[in-house]
């Protein structure tokens, strides 16, 4: 009989830890008292002719702890800065882009949102025959918010989360691109124990945006050269875009060399190219070097002083 | 006989096995929109580096010609990274307010983005904290030196500056803001969307990121003037990746 309960016990106690072990392992993530939303894809570039329609589809999963009803939203938004960033504006009157649900999601129309429910929503995008052929940049935004009613003083919140729509109205598909070179500062001399940091700051004067395919190169004495990639970040219409370039340090660091940009917006030619030339040198070593001579004349004159003063000069 | 165990045995076997499908997948003519077919997949990573390979896939790459670019090929799917965002405290309660008796509150932002690179959170008030009983309000605050706004912080830490405003410490937050907890003593107002003033970034970053943590604690203050009501107002957060 005891024999029969301890392994019952067992039993129990093995699957009990089993269970425990595949809740941890397979529970999918609460958030406690929160709102969270995730929207994919988050930005979608497209070039469309004229009059004519595309359709791609968007996810909406609500990670939150209670159910959401959420409110789409259409924006339009420029570029602010020069670090990808963006300022909203309302949609213009005369929009020549429709944008709209397929099925019976709308605009502004609240739909809800269960607890951990993923929503697939299928846009419809299409310019009007007569759109112009340039750019149009809208965001897509979906509302969800709690300005639940309590007793007290209280601060309730609306969150929304976006997602960056780029449309380029084209008829034959190849706009002109138009690109320029707003900065491409190297410092003038570079210490040689430093490595070299590089600005570049890319402008886009025309209508459509682009991508810069190219690269920057590096060339110094000793045949020595190194070459960076060009992150192919959109560079938007209107806008100028800062763009991260990792530091260069050579082999040997001394000399003049010179940097090299070059690019072609979307890989078309013609190329855009600016070259700068910076000198490496031992800046630091050299003032060292300079202030040790400096201390020791010093150090020489010092003790002359000394024995002079002591000196006792005899009255007669 | 106990039928327990073997219960709990088939739970078990049922959690175990009963692995979440990833892919989706539907009826009528079926629509795969992740899976990939392939002879070889997997992820690898070295010091340096972090690899997803699929091997079997046909004609993958980037093709264009006149009209159309085309990237085909499942890791140009794989790698879009949803955008996703969100607060730990929808709502804020600061209890019954007292005269000089700071009330605080906080709430936690998070994003994770990654597809686009670039990110950016930014704040409006609908309005000052408000009474809709009596319309009295209580103001944003100006701080000790009276040159806070909502793009500018000033210090908070006297009893004597009245008022409702915000700080922050974490990833991505503005100066004069702390990257590290506890709160510090710098203070901005919201902006105010009654007053038509231009929404306030609270976090940014040219990085991609996950999981980019910011606390945000909300501070107010009351005069001895300050007539008695409910007050509230929102705080409208609005999350987006950058292009």
């Amino acid at each position: 009989m005891q024999n029969s309960k301890f392994s019952l016990k067992f039993k129990v106690f093995l699957n009990f830890s089993l269970l425990t072990f595949n809740f941890v392992l397979f529970a999918s993530p609460v958030y406690a008292q929160s709102l969270s939303l995730s929207l994919s894809p988050p930005l979608v570039e497209l070039m469309v002719q004229p009059g004519k329609q595309v359709t791609f589809s968007y996810q909406l999963v609500n990670n939150s702890e209670r159910d959401q009803n959420i409110t789409p939203l259409l924006k339009s938004f420029t570029p602010d800065g020069t670090e990808g960033l963006i300022a909203f504006k309302e949609v213009p009157r005369n929009n020549p882009i429709s944008i709209t649900f397929e099925g019976n999601d709308r605009f502004n129309q609240p739909f809800p949102l269960a607890i951990g429910e993923t929503k697939s929503m299928v846009i419809k995008i299409k310019p009007n025959a007569g759109a112009p052929e340039k750019d149009y940049y809208f965001t897509l935004l979906f509302s969800s918010g709690d300005l639940a009613d309590k007793s007290g003083n209280q601060t309730g919140s609306i969150t929304q989360i976006g997602s960056n729509l780029l449309i380029t109205v084209s008829k034959d598909g190849q706009p002109k691109l138009t690109a320029e070179i707003q900065d491409f500062n190297v410092p003038k001399i570079v210490d040689s124990f430093d490595a070299v940091a590089t600005d570049l700051k890319i402008t886009n004067p025309g209508n459509v945006l682009f991508k810069p395919f190219g690269k920057i190169a590096f060339s110094g004495w000793f045949g020595q050269k190194k070459e960076i990639k060009l992150l192919e970040q959109n560079v938007l219409s209107g806008s100028t875009r800062r763009f991260d370039i990792e530091t260069y340090r050579p082999k040997f660091p001394l000399g003049k060399y010179t940097a090299k940009v070059e690019f072609e917006p979307n890989q078309i030619p013609p190329s855009v190219n600016l070259t700068d030339t910076f000198y490496y040198f031992p800046i630091r070593l050299t003032l060292g070097i300079i202030a040790l001579l400096i201390l020791n004349k010093l150090r020489r004159l010092i003790p002359a002083k000394k024995l002079i003063s002591k000196q006792k000069i005899p009255v007669i | 006989m106990n039928k327990l165990p073997y219960f709990l045995f088939f739970i078990n076997f049922y959690l175990f096995f009963a692995l979440p499908v990833y892919a989706l997948m539907r009826s009528e003519d079926y629509e795969l929109q992740m899976p990939n077919l392939n002879f070889a997949s997997g992820n690898a990573e070295s010091a340096g580096y972090n690899l997803g390979f699929t091997g079997g896939q046909t004609a993958s790459g980037a093709y264009s010609s006149t009209g159309y670019r085309a990237l085909i090929g499942f890791w140009y799917l794989k790698t879009i990274i949803p955008f996703s965002f969100s607060l730990s405290n929808q709502v804020i309660e600061f209890g019954t307010l007292s005269t000089g008796l700071p009330s605080y509150g906080t709430t936690t932002l998070t994003v994770s983005s990654g597809g686009a690179g670039a990110y950016q959170v930014t704040a409006i008030e609908n309005r000052a904290l408000r009474a809709d009983t009596t319309g009295s309000a209580i103001p944003d605050v100006t701080g000790d030196n009276g040159t806070a706004t909502e793009s500018t912080a000033d210090t908070w830490d006297l009893g004597t500056t009245y008022g409702f405003g915000y700080s922050m410490y974490g990833h991505d937050v503005p100066t004069p803001f702390p990257t590290a907890g506890p709160v510090g003593s710098y203070y901005k107002q919201f902006a105010n969307l009654e007053q038509d003033e231009v929404p306030q970034v609270v976090m940014s970053s040219t990085n991609v990121g996950k999981n980019r943590t910011a606390t945000m604690t909300y501070k107010v203050n009351i005069s001895a003037i300050q007539p008695a009501g409910r007050y509230r107002n929102a705080i409208i957060f609005v999350a987006t990746p950058g292009y």
